[in-house]
């Protein structure tokens, strides 16, 4: 079931200028380019859509704003995709499902098998990229078989594994600094088939951690998959 | 506890230790950590009606929701006693505590049958009333059930011995009882039914008491004394005459509120079924094991061994509990603390096991052992599970429709929002089912409850909004404030609109 596959087609793309923008919403990964910055636009396997569960005793309509279509980011070239098959820790070891090395399987499915859950509270996930490299961007799904917002989302980059020194935030969406690491201007985002795509920004750094506290429909920290993103250094 | 001075003194050091455990073993499952639970919907109700009782010294009873008085009565003590005089004074620990000491209570309920099954045998009812998750999940929640259990069992034990022996003092007793039942919640009545068919049943099936006319002039009595604690309890000491009418129009008028609908064999399965949920399997029917080798026994080929007053009580205990379960599934309105009348009486049928039968005693007798302690340790591992990594999970069988943690952390923000903007933010509420957001809301000044989206709501600095408005709300809101989403309930979230103005000042602000 693995469907890590993913397309690096920014040299064919620079030869076509037009007709090929944009990603498609079944899911193709589909390309572009951006001949000014001389990169290519970063594409991944999108898993299918799936919609699933009980419905609870109160059934809400769920969030809305949830993306139709993959988010695109020029990265630089050379951009490899790093985190396949690294080392995962996490705040909470023993995960109530799944396994740590989830995160990074490659698999993007929504059922049962292919999430990881931690328990609830603020709880982060970090991968150790084995050498430090040039970040540029980190790819992540929490959850996407249930329209929901994850709290506290904030990933960040340091080559300290203890997160102490040197530590570079890339993204942060806490905006009532309720995780204690500083109020985060980033928007709260709706989880899709399609991921949140954060810039890296060329940032150094060996290790990845990623937080979050809980959900808009229960308590509990998912991760289906993270895929990092860089230039190895 | 005659029976208990009639043991060996060795023994009877032994039993007390035991109990001693018990007990010990129920108060910690029960009261450890009370307040750490988000605060349910139906908690923040109940405190509510409870806060008006101690902010006007008044009672009144609502008929069309919200249950019988003995529940806000019997918690005002506890305010008191800890000096929380308002709404806003009271805190989920001190609510909590009366639902957890009428389930401690509940589990010293065996004692009051200890005339029948004696008390080394009274010790394994006890031990899985402890464990129970079911029992312990709801011991810890500020609803009725907890109470509306103790009052039951209490029942029960005044009934038998009233049916055994007809007195006017066990007639009081019994009515005193069952007028609190009553006084609880309405669902006394499903009680009532029960016990009144499986009474006449059983007693034609085990032909037991004496043939002739029922004890009418202390049926009558036990019947006036009922009426009268439900009377008095009903119109808050006879200060609201109404409410004694009321008590009989809420089952004319009782408004349940949707989306609670299952099928009829929701509870069998609740409490039956196997379910593997969060890595541990949910299933307390190993302490229905003694109940039904009771049952069995009782009506077996070897009944004439059992004494007829204890065939009686089994076959009554029995059947109550099925008949119970039959009527409570009937209805189409299902909520999993509905089973715990009818899984007390199962419980209660727990000691009754370990009475003279059949079998060769040391053998029965220490496999009935190793049954309850089996039942008793998987019942306390899933009752820690449940209060407490699972206490908010939805996959914990007993947490229905639990609050997220997420809106516990509300009231602090909004409260530095205000802060950061001069202070007295006015909070909106828009759209239907927002319990218990009043609760986290309490100790701000200025907050309003509306149903529909309102042109003057633009204006508003704070707009909390329901699943129902979110399309509305975003069309109509999202040139004005900016929307963040949080969790409420379960699978219900809820958007957070800050004003413009009011999230640019929080955001510069440094706090």
């Amino acid at each position: 079931m693995k469907t890590l596959n993913m397309t690096l087609l920014g040299a064919l793309c620079a030869l076509i200028l037009t007709g090929c923008g944009g990603s498609k919403d079944d899911g193709t990964a589909s390309t572009s380019t951006d001949t000014a910055t001389s990169g290519f636009v970063l594409t991944t396997d999108i898993p299918p859509e799936l919609i699933e569960g009980t419905p609870a005793p109160i059934k809400a309509p769920g969030l809305i704003q949830a993306p139709n279509t993959a988010p695109q980011l020029v990265v630089p070239e050379g951009t490899i995709l790093l985190s396949s098959g690294k080392e995962v820790s996490g705040s909470d070891d023993f995960p109530i499902i799944g396994e740590l090395s989830y995160l990074t399987d490659g698999d993007k499915e929504a059922g049962e098998g292919y999430f990881t859950e931690f328990m609830d509270g603020l709880q982060w996930v970090q991968i150790d990229l084995g050498n430090s490299a040039a970040i540029s961007a980190v790819w992540v799904w929490h959850y996407h078989s249930q329209k929901r917002a994850y709290h506290d989302v904030i990933v960040q980059v340091s080559n300290d594994p203890e997160f102490q020194t040197g530590v570079t935030t890339l993204f942060n969406n806490d905006y009532d600094n309720s995780a204690g690491m500083g109020k985060g201007n980033d928007k709260p985002y709706v989880e899709s088939r399609f991921g949140k795509l954060v810039e890296g920004n060329g940032v150094s750094g060996q290790y990845v951690r990623l937080y979050s506290a809980g959900n808009t429909s229960n308590d509990m920290n998912h991760y289906i998959e993270v895929e990092v993103y860089g230039v190895a250094q | 506890m005659f029976t208990l001075m009639a043991e060996s003194m060795p023994k009877r050091t032994l039993i007390l230790i035991a109990w001693t455990a018990v007990i010990l073993l129920a108060a910690t499952l029960r009261l450890d950590e009370l307040g750490e639970r988000p605060m349910h919907a139906d908690e923040a109700t109940g405190a509510k009606i409870l806060s008006a009782r101690i902010e006007t010294g008044d009672y009144k009873f609502d008929p069309t929701h919200f249950h019988g008085p003995l529940l806000s009565l019997t918690t005002q003590p506890l305010t008191s006693f800890k000096r929380q005089d308002s709404w806003k004074a009271l805190d989920e620990r001190t609510l909590r505590l009366q639902p957890a000491l009428a389930g401690l209570l509940l589990v010293l309920a065996p004692l009051l049958f200890v005339r029948w099954t004696g008390a080394a045998a009274s010790l394994a009812g006890a031990l899985l009333l402890a464990t129970s998750p079911l029992l312990v999940y709801y011991s810890r929640m500020y609803i009725h059930e907890s109470t509306l259990c103790l009052a039951a069992a209490g029942t029960l034990a005044a009934l038998l011995r009233w049916i055994e022996q007809p007195t006017y003092r066990y007639a009081i007793l019994t009515g005193l009882c069952a007028g609190l039942l009553a006084a609880t919640k309405e669902t006394a009545i499903i009680s009532l039914f029960a016990w009144m068919v499986s009474g006449l049943l059983a007693r034609k099936l085990t032909q037991f008491g004496k043939p002739g006319s029922p004890p009418w002039k202390s049926l009558l009595i036990g019947l006036l004394s009922g009426l009268l604690v439900a009377i008095i309890l009903y119109t808050d000491g006879l200060r609201n005459p109404r409410g004694a009418m009321d008590a009989l129009r809420t089952y004319f008028i009782y408004e349940t509120t949707p989306g609670h609908d299952k099928p009829f064999y929701y509870y069998a399965c609740l409490l039956l079924c196997p379910k593997l949920a969060g890595g541990l399997t949910w299933w307390e029917g190993m302490a229905a094991v003694p109940a039904l080798f009771a049952i069995t026994v009782a009506n077996s080929r070897y009944k004439s061994k059992v004494n007829t007053t204890y065939r009686f009580i089994i076959v009554f205990l029995g059947l109550s509990a099925l008949l119970h379960l039959t009527v409570y599934s009937l209805i189409p309105y299902k909520t999993p603390w509905l089973m715990l009348v009818p899984w007390a009486h199962v419980i209660l049928l727990t000691p009754f096991a370990f009475l003279p039968g059949p079998y060769t005693e040391k053998a029965k007798t220490a496999g009935l052992i190793l049954i309850c302690l089996i039942g008793a340790i998987s019942g306390w591992i899933q009752s820690k599970a449940a209060i407490s990594r699972f206490a908010n999970d939805a996959r914990n069988p007993y947490a229905y429709v639990p609050t997220t943690r997420d809106v516990t952390g509300l009231p602090l923000w909004l409260d530095k929002l205000s802060r950061t903007n001069g202070g007295g933010l006015s909070i909106a509420v828009i759209g239907e089912g927002y319990w218990p957001l009043p609760w986290y809301l309490r100790q701000f000044e200025k907050v309003g409850y509306w149903s529909t989206i309102e042109k003057h709501h633009a204006d508003e600095p704070v707009l909390l909004v329901m699943p129902a408005l979110f399309e509305e709300a975003e069309q109509a809101f999202s040139l004005s404030h900016t929307p963040v989403p949080r969790g409420l309930r379960n699978n219900h979230p809820m958007l957070v609109f800050i004003r413009n103005d009011v999230w640019d000042n929080w955001m510069r602000n440094s706090e």
